[in-house]
């Protein structure tokens, strides 16, 4: 394992250990919602860093499509590969978090909505991957796909927004950074932190892979 | 060949042979047809609430038909060698693009009065509430529809999974652009003020304008082989 | 507010078991990549691959 990876095993692994502390043991419960709302510590980051893998697929595709290099297209697809899990987190956790609080698993507020097409725009992503055996052409048509895609989540935040402006409905989580004590502002941070290095190790692990991938297929083609 | 050359070339040599063959048009109109009357009937036709349900109605049509006719038109032009005639020429990669969205613009278009003609017959809807915004709601989102359908409906050929490819792809990117129209649509129907169409309206705009320049760029790296 | 505790247990769960999953996943994949890596190789004539990261 490389210096590189073994730092981002150790961040993350303490990372972990010390957000849990954090959440369960120092910040206080929310006055408003109760202990529930501390889903929100991991609930948000994971938020956060599916909207970020899904910019890192869109951008290194781009990148892909200016030089034509495999290497951008692996990242492109191991980020959405892993991107793909958080973004279901995000989904498992937002009703477990709804239900207590407003008495329904689901609503489609500003940003479950987002959240649900996001998911939505991953799997059209992955499934047409899988779709084109060709190596070169499913990565031209995936860069093109996954850049289109990208470039749909700002719309999709505007017109729920606009939805949301005209149709008033309960909104997971309460508003933005609503009654936020220093403390519970910091943990939210640290988890930022801690989510997106874990998100830096598993990219970089299934990257390393997608190039074994390639490797093999290369020697199988040129065995026949 | 210049540039509006290309894309005259296009337009009429795929109105031509819709001319002959008729078969996206059909498809899109029955089709768009029969999904307006499942709406009519899930809907309970007895109900006077059933107005409420037009926007949705009218837009799923438009968009479920749509993909049959972009799955039509993707297939033949594969069949046909034209989109390897399209390849292999050294024409403008924007200009065949533009071409070709045009003509989906025509099919499209002259589907959806069809289908909004027979709708107002069955709806019973009001002359009346036909105004320009009304219109203009249905080209802007026809043409952000066709300005991403455009390339998928290429892409979706180029793969395993074929036609089903399409919706796929293209369903989860429209959503804004669905509920733009749906949303607008219904503030026009509804009678009273026309509040908040504008916001409505300038998101469309948006959509049309990015995706079209999106379309324009890269629609011949999927025409590629 | 006790009994909303489950709820969050549940969420922690969730983000816990997904991890793990997703971390499985990929130590498995792993293994067999190296393998088959490993087989490709020496069939090729020469040693496995086992030395060096192939690393992007």
């Amino acid at each position: 394992m490389k210096v590189i990876d073994k730092i981002l095993l150790g961040l993350s692994a303490t990372g972990m250990i010390a957000l849990m502390y954090l959440v369960f043991m120092v910040v206080p419960a929310d006055r408003a919602q109760g202990i529930v709302q501390k889903v929100f510590y991991v609930h948000v980051p994971a938020a956060w860093v599916a909207f970020t893998a899904f910019g890192v697929t869109g951008f290194f595709g781009l990148r892909y499509l200016m030089t034509r290099d495999l290497r951008f297209d692996r990242l492109a697809a191991s980020s959405a590969e892993v991107g793909v899990y958080y973004i279901t987190m995000v989904l498992i956790t937002g009703p477990l978090w709804a239900k207590p609080i407003w008495g329904i698993f689901w609503t489609w507020d500003l940003r479950l909505t987002t959240s649900f097409i996001l998911w939505l725009l991953y799997l059209a992503y992955l499934i047409l991957r899988r779709s084109v055996g060709d190596r070169e052409r499913r990565a031209q048509l995936s860069a093109v796909v996954g850049l289109i895609s990208f470039l749909d989540v700002p719309i999709v935040y505007m017109a729920n927004r606009v939805r949301a402006s005209q149709h008033p409905a309960p909104v997971v989580g309460g508003g933005e950074g609503s009654g936020l004590e220093p403390i519970m502002l910091f943990t939210l941070l640290f988890g930022l932190f801690v989510f997106s290095t874990t998100f830096v190790l598993l990219l970089r692990a299934r990257n390393g892979q997608a190039a074994l991938e390639d490797e093999i297929e290369q020697l199988y083609l040129q065995r026949d | 060949m210049s540039f509006w050359r290309v894309v005259r070339a296009v337009l009429a040599r795929d109105v031509l042979a819709e001319w002959r063959r008729k078969d996206i048009f059909t498809t899109f109109v029955m089709f768009g047809l029969l999904t307006v009357v499942v709406f009519v009937f899930a809907f309970d036709p007895t109900r006077h609430e059933r107005q409420d349900v037009v926007p949705g109605a009218l837009w799923t049509a438009f968009f479920f038909a749509g993909i049959l006719g972009l799955n039509r038109s993707a297939g033949r032009d594969s069949q046909d060698e034209f989109l390897h005639g399209m390849i292999t020429s050294p024409a403008d990669r924007g200009a065949l693009y533009l071409g070709k969205l045009t003509a989906h613009l025509v099919f499209m278009g002259v589907g959806e009065l069809v289908i909004l003609a027979l709708s107002i017959v069955f709806f019973d809807l009001d002359g009346r509430h036909l105004t320009p915004a009304f219109f203009a709601i249905m080209i802007l989102g026809t043409i952000g529809y066709l300005a991403v359908g455009t390339v998928f409906a290429v892409v979706g050929q180029k793969t395993r999974l074929q036609e089903v490819m399409l919706p796929v792809l293209l369903l989860p990117v429209l959503t804004p652009l669905l509920m733009a129209a749906v949303e607008g649509t219904a503030i026009i129907l509804t009678p009273g003020a026309n509040e908040g169409l504008g916001h409505w309206i300038q998101l469309m705009a948006a959509f049309d304008v990015m995706f079209m320049t999106a379309g324009f760029l890269l629609y011949g790296l999927v025409l590629e082989d | 507010m006790p009994n909303n505790f489950w709820w969050l247990f549940a969420s922690y769960a969730v983000i816990w078991s997904g991890m793990f999953i997703f971390v499985m996943q990929l130590l498995s994949r792993q293994a067999k990549l190296r393998r088959e890596v490993d087989h490709l190789l020496r069939e090729r004539g020469g040693r496995g691959a086992s030395d060096g990261d192939i690393q992007a």
